[in-house]
């Protein structure tokens, strides 16, 4: 019964007598290698296409060796997938979406992982699961501890798109978006313990231990990220090398990207607290903004002026944030209770006494590391507000950055004078009284700035049309004609003492949050001016 | 007797629980016994056999077998793609993905080889060697469908060793994953007891599971005669009442008379100084202003054992102080038997009437309060004859403790004595009246638990009743915790707070009273926890899990099925064979069908057929809402179709095509009982009754179908 099988029937049986099986291989396996060679040819002209179109990106760079099944490309995919990619990836959407609805999240990650390398090519859909995962995704999370993971989850995501497809501003923009709007939030809960989670990320085993011994008990790694830094506290070489030189030719803005994953950390070298999550927004803030300026990559869905004032905003806020981190070393360092909330901290400094001996000198002289980083960073953010705002497309912002100038001015008198304050308690004799001597005069600077600033941007401007605050102050301020300079300093303490008095009278309240905020700096301010005046009698 | 039941559950449904089975046993009867009965006397299971044996050769030597491998390259290249949670999640999506390349490509191959077969034997006339030997066209069918179920057996015991092995290696490599994290994990991670639980029963353990007999959610640990609900309208007890003849009666006469008829609650009461969040409760709720209502008096005295209510506070003009407990208040609520709104009630009955606890002289002595039933609540109750009261702890920082009878209906009478109608008797408790059962209202994923960081929120309690408990070589026992998280909580992460969601599981034995003691795991959303207990707290099977949310603002949403013992520990392998032996059932559906198809279609069209009526029933139920009455309004709406006359039309065909739909698809076989990742996948055992629903619809369809397939085979004219 078997044999009869194979045999075909009479109609179809071939006349010419030739053995047919044997024709019909041979014209198979002709399409077969047509098929073959077609499809390698498809491949190697993709290739070549995608060579040309990384070298018509000119300062753009090369993509990571796809050399792990991970790394595969789309045509390699769609390959294996007999052309259903579509279909896939239109299923996988949709489930996606419809199970981040019902909160279900298994297998959730795999999807998205999928779609990322099902459709490499398209920014919009890399920007929309990071943004995806670090906001939405995250939110749902009930810990602190896993909601970190699926932000840094995100963060990975863009950096795996970045291997690909490096140095494309929109998925570094979205790095960055990430960094800030997230890790580094201050309106977030979360935000102190992501903020310190990854500072402690980013540090070596042995070196964490050392630094941040209370968390060795509790301590553990919630993300894939690997070190940023060596055991000596420095930038890992890899992520600070070069990939390319400078291009040739005339350069718009000057700044070049290198191709290297940290370029523009590479300058401050050493992080002996951990790589803060704002520096890391700005690094990658600052690569899109040269991508967008130099190499005139196109945003997709931010405006131009976004991503170009980004730099400026991000150093502005590492600084802000490498001063409060100095605050919070202080405390630390004098014994305050570590129960204190970061608004409380201020206060609790401020009656702190000159002569007091630190309990912790090691977090001393932490803090004085965290104000000598502020110091650095505030002429670097002044240089790209100056930057930014030299496009004269954007010149109708200074409006908005004057009062960002005016607390960077405030920043770096203030962190000036709390390092050396800081230093002269470790100090004796002549540097003693150098270094109080430089501290008074820049807390005095700093409190006059901070009044000003107060005055000039929040202070409700019925104030200086109220009959009970005194025209001549008005006039001083309309025509500025005060600075911080010793022979004003009184009369802008007198200014903003008016403006207090007007503005609690008539219980304004548009600025509050912010007064009080300058309020607790004032007074830490003047406790300090105290201190050190009564010292040096 | 268990087996007849579970066949019976999962029978389909055509309009009535037999139906399927009559029409399937009328067409197997007809066609077999009546139509065929001579075929049947000639049937030959040597013939059969044989003709299975050349489909099953000829599937061999056209290389059928060759795509396995390509399966299990696809297998390997996505499990590399993908991006799991944890390690277990790992094991978990790489069995999914394994057995689901099974499916696909054992369903592909019976597809293809059952619809191609008969239209091309025809075609080429192979079919004349068979059919011109004695074989009936009964043996020529079930011959190709058993033929290629071997097919199909044969690749899945390939794709199921592959499985296996592939599974084992990952791991191999996923707990070393797993010891690494555990070594470095600090002692008292709260991530480790799952961890724990992992590195001591493996990955690919397969676990019965035995549910709790009874859940509730009580105010404090359940411990002597009095159980507790808090305050807050977060929790409430609600207790069961069916009237006799006589009790009916007698309310129909007060509702006539336009009588009284009281619901009586006593309470035990205690209170403490508001906190924070209860203070805002208190003046959202308006607790925080003197009571200026004096109660209504009744219309009858209520009788020596039952004082006189009086007015709940007198009007004050002092000062409310801000740290003094609220007012002690219930909510009354009349429901049906199914604890919906009784209709009928008045509204305020259906929405609950605040109640105000009267103090009692003695303090050791219970509360009271009475809540009036009106006329036409009355005509409900006595229509609906079984009802429940629901009595809900409105005021906050106020502890509501219920002995066994803490609700009646008491019906006033002119002697003082009374008429008190007590909730209906409990079968399981003596017959008598039954207790009131404690819950708190329900979120999107059950009760919900409120989380407070001390530990004095409420308390989830699962009791578990002769529970068969297995003991693990370290002299532990395991739970199984599904904590839905409905709401996150509030972290004091600006200071050193905490990082991780907590609750605490503890459990009692109510033998012996030995407790495990609280253990803290980590809730997360989709995730599973385990935690390993001592034995000596479950020893003997009855025991109490207790379960409270440690996280402040956090609202854990539990369900019956939320915590659950881990009977057993079983073997992958059989567990394994289970999914495959399922999906091997499909297979044989999957070629019925198709032969089924291929007797009177071209293969093309058979191919299509069979997947449209393989698919049917699932692609229905995936719709789901958008096939729903309604759905023609809505898409005309939807289309801006603003004449009248052409929305009608276009609504009344989109109707009718969705019903149609409907109505086919009953008729379909739904895939949806072949449950072959659905338990694996998250090593729980196969339950019997799941192999028995798709073996059942395997009888209820593919015989049948069988039948069929022989009956137009031969009627057909296949040969000369």
């Amino acid at each position: 019964m078997t044999t009869t099988l194979e045999t075909p029937a009479p109609a179809q049986r071939p006349e010419t007598g030739a053995p047919a099986p044997r024709r019909v291989s041979r014209r198979r396996l002709g399409v077969v290698v047509v098929l073959i060679a077609g499809l390698i040819g498809a491949g190697a002209l993709r290739s070549v296409a995608m060579d040309y179109q990384a070298q018509a990106a000119g300062l753009r760079g090369v993509a990571a060796p796809r050399n792990t099944l991970g790394n595969m490309n789309s045509y390699a995919l769609a390959l294996l997938l007999g052309g259903l990619r579509g279909p896939l990836v239109m299923f996988l959407w949709s489930t996606s979406e419809t199970q981040k609805a019902d909160r279900d999240l298994e297998d959730l990650d795999t999807k998205i992982e999928w779609i990322r390398l099902l459709q490499p090519e398209f920014d919009t859909v890399h920007m929309f699961q990071m943004w995806n995962k670090a906001y939405n995704i995250s939110v749902m999370m009930s810990s602190p501890a896993n909601k970190y993971s699926v932000i840094m989850e995100a963060i990975d995501y863009g950096q795996k798109v970045d291997q690909e497809r490096p140095g494309d501003l929109n998925i570094l923009g979205a790095i960055g978006g990430i960094y800030s709007g997230k890790l580094a939030a201050k309106n977030l809960p979360e935000c102190p313990y992501y903020m310190r989670q990854f500072r402690e990320e980013s540090m070596s085993d042995a070196s964490r231990k050392q630094v941040y011994p209370e968390d060795n008990r509790t301590f553990h790694h919630l993300s894939d990220m690997k070190p940023l830094l060596d055991d000596k506290n420095e930038l890992r070489a890899d992520l600070i090398t070069p990939k390319r030189g400078r291009p040739t030719g005339e350069i718009p803005g000057g700044e070049w990207n290198d191709g290297s994953e940290l370029q523009y950390l590479a300058p401050f070298k050493k992080f002996p607290l951990g790589v803060s999550p704002v520096a890391m927004a700005y690094n990658y803030a600052k690569r899109a903004q040269v991508a967008q300026t130099a190499e005139g990559q196109k945003p997709l869905q931010l405006s131009p002026m976004v991503i170009d004032s980004q730099p400026a905003l991000q150093l502005k806020a590492w600084a802000d944030d490498e001063g409060q981190q100095g605050r919070a070393y202080e405390a630390k360092a004098f014994g305050l209770s570590p129960d204190l909330k970061s608004a409380d901290v201020q206060a609790a400094l401020a009656a702190l006494q000159l002569d007091q001996k630190p309990a912790d000198p090691k977090a001393l002289s932490d803090a004085i590391f965290c104000y000598n980083r502020a110091i650095s960073l505030d002429p670097m953010a002044v240089h790209e507000y100056r930057r930014h705002m030299s496009n004269p497309e954007y010149a109708a912002r200074i409006n908005i950055y004057q009062s960002h100038l005016a607390d960077l001015e405030s920043l770096l008198k203030l962190s000036t004078a709390d390092r050396d304050y800081l230093q002269a308690m470790l100090a004796t004799g002549s540097e003693r009284t150098r270094l109080l001597q430089e501290a008074l005069k820049c807390y005095r600077e700093g409190l006059a700035n901070v009044e000003l600033t107060v005055l000039d941007y929040y202070t409700d401007g019925d104030v200086f049309t109220d009959p009970h605050y005194p025209k001549p102050f008005v006039d001083l301020l309309r025509e500025r004609k005060l600075n911080d300079s010793e022979e004003n300093q009184a009369t802008i303490a007198q200014a903003y003492a008016a403006a207090r008095a007007v503005g609690q009278l008539r219980n304004f309240t548009q600025f509050h949050d912010e007064q009080a905020d300058y309020a607790r700096t004032l007074a830490r301010c003047a406790a300090r001016i105290s201190s050190i005046e009564q010292a040096m009698k | 007797m268990l087996a007849s039941h579970m066949l019976m559950l999962s029978l389909p449904d055509l309009g009535g629980d037999y139906a399927p089975w009559l029409v399937a046993a009328a067409v197997i009867v007809l066609g077999l016994f009546v139509y065929g009965l001579k075929d049947l006397l000639r049937f030959s299971a040597r013939r059969v056999w044989a003709i299975s044996s050349v489909c099953f050769a000829e599937a061999i030597r056209k290389r059928i077998l060759w795509v396995t491998p390509l399966a299990i390259i696809g297998v390997i290249i996505v499990s590399q793609l993908s991006s799991p949670g944890d390690p277990q999640d790992a094991i978990r999506q790489a069995t999914k993905f394994c057995l689901f390349a099974s499916g696909l490509l054992v369903t592909i191959v019976a597809v293809i080889l059952a619809c191609t077969n008969l239209p091309r034997e025809i075609d080429n006339r192979v079919i004349y060697t068979v059919v011109t030997k004695p074989t009936t066209r009964l043996e020529i069918v079930l011959g190709k469908v058993l033929g290629f179920a071997r097919v199909s057996a044969a690749i899945l015991i390939i794709m199921g060793i592959f499985t296996y092995a592939y599974l084992k290696t990952r791991t191999w490599t996923e707990m070393a994953q797993v010891r690494r994290q555990l070594a470095t994990l600090p002692p008292d991670s709260t991530l480790r007891p799952t961890l724990a639980y992992y590195a001591n029963s493996g990955f690919l353990s397969t676990k019965s599971l035995d549910a709790a007999s009874d859940f509730q959610i009580f105010g404090r640990p359940p411990q002597g005669n009095i159980n507790w609900m808090q305050g807050g309208e977060g929790e409430y007890f609600i207790v069961p009442f069916a009237l006799n003849d006589e009790q009916k009666a007698t309310l129909t006469q007060v509702a006539d008379a336009n009588g009284a008829a009281f619901v009586m609650t006593t309470l035990h009461i205690e209170q403490h100084k508001p906190n924070a969040d209860e203070k805002k409760l208190i003046r959202e709720m308006g607790l925080d202003k003197p009571l200026s209502e004096p109660a209504v008096l009744p219309a009858a005295p209520l009788g020596p054992d039952l004082p006189m209510p009086q007015p709940t506070t007198a009007p004050t003009t002092k000062p409310v102080d801000e740290d003094a407990p609220p007012p002690v208040q219930v909510r009354v609520s009349l429901l049906n038997e199914f604890r919906r709104p009784l209709s009928g009630a008045s509204p305020e009955a259906e929405a609950g009437r605040s109640v105000t606890l009267e103090k009692p002289s003695k303090p050791e002595d219970s509360w009271y309060g009475r809540m009036d039933i009106t006329a036409d609540a009355i005509q409900s109750l006595v229509t609906a004859g079984r009802f429940n009261i629901r009595v809900t702890g409105h005021s906050p920082a106020t502890d509501f403790g219920a002995e066994s009878l803490p609700v009646m209906i008491y019906i006033p009478t002119a002697d003082g004595k009374g008429i008190k109608i007590t909730p209906a008797p409990d079968p399981n408790n003596g017959g008598k009246p039954a207790a009131p059962e404690f819950l708190s209202f329900p979120g999107r994923h059950g009760m919900q638990l409120h989380g407070q960081s001390d530990g004095s929120g409420p308390i989830a309690v699962y009791r578990f009743t002769n529970a068969s408990v297995s003991r693990t070589a370290n002299d532990k026992a395991a739970l199984q915790l599904q904590l839905y998280v409905e709401k996150n909580g509030e972290f004091q992460t600006d200071t050193e707070g905490e990082a991780y969601a907590r609750a605490s599981v503890e459990v009692i034995n109510r033998k012996t009273g030995k407790s495990s003691g609280q253990l803290i795991v980590t809730p997360e959303l989709s995730r599973t926890l385990f935690v390993d207990v001592p034995y000596n707290s479950v020893d003997g099977g009855d025991f109490d899990v207790l379960v409270r949310g440690l996280t402040k603002g956090q609202w854990l949403g539990m369900r019956d099925t939320s915590v659950a013992l881990v009977t057993a520990d079983q073997s992958f392998l059989v567990n394994l064979f289970k999914s495959l032996l399922l999906l091997w059932l499909l297979s044989i559906l999957v070629v019925i069908i198709a032969v089924f198809c291929s007797t009177f279609l071209s293969w093309p069209i058979a191919v299509v057929c069979t997947l449209v009526i393989l698919l049917g029933h699932w692609g229905v139920v995936q719709l789901g809402d958008a096939l729903k009455p309604g759905i023609g309004h809505s898409t005309a709406t939807e289309f801006k179709i603003y004449d009248p006359g052409a929305a009608r039309v276009w609504s009344q065909t989109v109707e009718g095509l969705s019903s149609g739909l409907r109505f086919v698809s009953q008729f379909l076989p739904d895939v949806s009982r072949f449950p072959v990742t659905e338990y694996i996948e998250r090593g729980v055992s196969v339950p019997l009754g799941s192999m028995l629903g798709a073996l059942a619809v395997l009888l209820c369809y593919g015989l049948p179908l069988l039948v069929i397939s022989y009956v137009i085979l031969r009627k057909k004219e296949v040969a000369p």
